[in-house]
C-alpha cells in the first residue's frame, strides 16, 4: 500500500514539481525578456534625447571638429542659365572626428555668410548666399575612421553670388558658418 | 504536454522579443546624429580676366572721315560663363582723336572723349566692332575692357590704328 501509494504519489509529486519548474523557467525568461525590452527602449531614448545621463551610460559623443578651409576663387554672380558647374559655389573646410568611434558625415547646413572683399574694394553683405535654405546633403557622405586627423570636406554647389553682386566682389573671401551633421 | 509546447513557445517568444530589443538598441546607435556648432568653412570669388590687345585698321573714307575696326580675342570664360560683353574706350594718340564719332563699338564719341558702350560679346573666338569717325583729329588708340553683369575685368593695353 505504502509502495503502491509512494509509487502513486512519487510520479504525480515530481509531475507537479516539473511544473512549477516550468512556470519558473518561463518567468525568469520573461522576466529577462522584459529587462531586455526596457534596456532597448532606454537605449532608443538615450539615442533620440542625448541626455547626460544616457551619455554617461556608454561613450560620449563629442561634436566633430570644423576648420576652415583652403577655397578656391571660382565664385562669380550666377548667370540667369545656372552655374554651368556645382563646382563654382563650392565650400571649403576640414573635418576630424574626436570620437572613439567612426562617423560618417552626411549634410551640412550653411548659416549666414560674411564678405571680406579685398582691399579697396567694397562687397555688400548678401551678396552670396546658401543655395539651398535647411541641410544640404552630400551626393559623397565622407566617412571619418575613429579620431580621424582633419579632413578636406568640399562641398560643391553650397552657395552662389547674387546676378546683380558690385565688381568689388570680385576676389572676395567669404566666411561660410557650417554646422555639420554626422552619423 | 500543451503545457510543456505552450511554455516553450513563450520562452522562445520572449527571447526573441529580448534579442529584437537587443538588436534595435544597435540600430538606435548607428543612427546616432552629431551635430557641431556653426563653424567657418571658406569659399572665394574668382576675378575678371584681362582685356586682350586689339588691333585696329583704320580706312580712309574721304570726305566721310575714317572708318575704325577694332578686332580682339575673346577673353577666357568664368568657369565655363562666357563674358557678357566688353567696354571699347577710345582715347587720342599723339594729340589725336575724333571730334565726333559713331558706330559699333560707342554710339556716339565726341571730341575723343565718348560714352563708352558696352559691345555685346558673341560666341566666337574673336569679337569685333567699327567705329566711323566724321571728323577725325589723328588717329585714335582703343582698348578693350571685359564686361560680366557688374563686373569689369583690367583693360586691354591701348592698340593704336594702323
Amino acid at each position: 500500500m505504502t509502495s503502491c501509494c509512494a509509487h502513486a504519489h512519487g510520479p504525480k509529486h515530481a509531475a507537479t514539481t516539473g511544473r512549477v519548474s516550468k512556470r519558473k523557467r518561463a518567468g525568469i525568461v520573461a522576466l529577462a525578456g522584459i529587462l531586455m525590452l526596457g534596456g532597448g527602449v532606454a537605449m532608443a531614448s538615450w539615442t533620440h534625447s542625448g541626455s547626460g545621463t544616457a551619455k554617461a551610460q556608454a561613450t560620449t559623443a563629442t561634436p566633430i571638429t570644423v576648420t576652415p578651409g583652403s577655397p578656391v576663387g571660382l565664385l562669380y554672380p550666377k548667370p540667369a542659365t545656372g552655374y554651368p558647374t556645382s563646382a563654382v559655389g563650392s565650400i571649403y573646410a576640414t573635418v576630424a572626428n574626436p570620437n572613439d568611434y567612426p562617423v560618417q558625415v552626411t549634410s551640412v547646413t550653411v548659416g549666414t555668410i560674411t564678405v571680406t572683399p579685398l582691399a579697396g574694394r567694397t562687397c555688400a553683405a548678401g551678396s552670396v548666399l546658401a543655395s539651398v535654405p535647411g541641410p544640404m546633403p552630400l551626393i559623397t557622405p565622407i566617412t571619418l575612421a575613429a579620431n580621424s586627423a582633419p579632413t578636406a570636406l568640399t562641398v560643391p554647389g553650397a552657395i552662389e553670388m547674387v546676378a546683380a553682386a558690385e565688381d568689388g566682389c570680385q576676389g572676395a573671401t567669404f566666411g561660410v558658418p557650417v554646422t555639420v551633421t554626422a552619423v | 504536454m500543451l503545457s510543456k509546447a505552450i511554455s516553450a513557445a513563450l520562452s522562445t517568444a520572449l527571447l526573441l522579443a529580448g534579442a529584437l530589443a537587443l538588436g534595435g538598441t544597435q540600430t538606435a546607435s548607428a543612427s546616432w546624429v552629431l551635430t557641431t556648432p556653426a563653424a567657418p568653412a571658406r569659399a572665394a570669388a574668382t576675378t575678371m580676366p584681362t582685356g586682350q590687345l586689339p588691333t585696329v585698321k583704320g580706312t580712309n573714307l574721304g570726305v566721310l572721315g575714317w572708318s575704325y575696326t577694332v578686332t580682339w580675342p575673346s577673353t577666357p570664360t568664368l568657369d565655363g560663363t562666357p563674358v557678357t560683353g566688353y567696354l571699347v574706350t577710345r582715347a587720342a594718340a599723339s594729340g589725336g582723336g575724333s571730334a565726333l564719332a559713331g558706330g559699333t563699338c560707342a554710339p556716339v564719341n565726341l571730341l575723343g572723349l565718348g560714352f563708352s558702350a558696352i559691345v555685346p560679346a558673341n560666341a566666337g573666338a574673336t569679337q569685333s566692332c567699327t567705329e566711323t569717325s566724321l571728323v577725325t583729329l589723328g588717329s585714335p588708340k582703343y582698348q578693350v575692357t571685359p564686361v560680366y553683369g557688374n563686373w569689369r575685368g583690367a583693360p586691354s593695353p591701348w592698340a593704336t590704328a594702323t
